[in-house]
């Protein structure tokens, strides 16, 4: 399950609905572990960036206030079918997670 | 004295390789802006992303429930209607760190975003426009909920 991202590209006419499920924890840094009692270290994604064909289309930057295994739902203009579209994230540790679909 | 050259040759040419690939590198850490991310005030977070004030418009579109039993799952849609958007901001009153994201949008994607956000308690869910003049477009709703989303334990 780590650092997986799952989406879902639905082409209507040029106009592409790209909707994607990114499994990260995004803790906010103020919840309580149940066994330890120790609050949890702050771990979100810090920017997600959208590539369609190789050019950057949306940049996202999230904080800790949205919810855990961030779902999002953007609209793309001018696609058609073969088109690449790449999504990349970053959190506040350094790690990082991508995903390239094809449109089909 | 040949030798001398070389050495020098190749202490440049590292030293210009490392400043190509480090400079991008700290630029893409900097793009998030920790201060405003970071403040804990509404207004100052307001401040922190350069909006001096805010002029109110129903072109900016949200979508949220009155009424969110959950508040670790909010489901927010945002749609800008107003012409050369080019960021929308999301803030959330009463939470620890207002701002809650951001997104930059170009010429070839809609000015629309859906997401699902945390709401510690009721409170406002402001929603800034930015266009490219750098004017500043916003709107409200007020969201109950009713078990918070920030503190619990698992």
């Amino acid at each position: 399950m780590k650092n997986k991202i799952k989406t879902r590209v639905t082409l209507k006419g040029k106009i592409a609905d790209l909707k994607m499920l990114i499994f990260h924890p995004m803790e906010s840094g103020l919840r309580k572990d149940s066994v330890t009692k120790k609050l949890i270290p702050r771990h979100f994604i810090e920017i997600l960036t959208i590539e369609l064909n190789e050019t950057l289309v949306i940049e996202s930057h999230l904080s800790r206030s949205v919810s855990r295994n961030p779902f999002l739902h953007f609209k793309l203009k001018n696609v058609v079918v073969g088109d690449k579209i790449k999504i990349s994230w970053h959190d506040n540790f350094d790690q990082t997670g991508k995903i390239e679909t094809v449109v089909k | 004295m040949k030798k001398n050259a070389s050495r020098r040759y190749t202490i440049k040419s590292v030293g210009i390789f490392l400043a190509l690939t480090w400079i991008p590198f700290k630029s893409f850490a900097n793009r998030w802006n920790k201060t405003a991310f970071n403040a804990d005030q509404l207004d100052n977070s307001i401040e922190l992303i350069g909006a001096e004030y805010l002029i109110q418009s129903d072109e900016v579109e949200i979508k949220v429930p009155q009424i969110a039993e959950n508040g670790t799952i909010v489901p927010v849609e945002i749609y800008s209607h107003i012409i050369k958007t080019n960021a929308i901001y999301i803030f959330v009153g009463k939470n620890p760190s207002p701002l809650t994201a951001k997104f930059l949008f170009s010429d070839t994607s809609y000015p629309f975003v859906s997401t699902r956000i945390k709401m510690r308690e009721s409170s406002e869910l402001l929603v800034v426009v930015e266009t490219k003049e750098k004017k500043f477009y916003a709107n409200r709703r007020m969201v109950k909920v009713t078990i918070g989303g920030c503190g619990e334990e698992t």
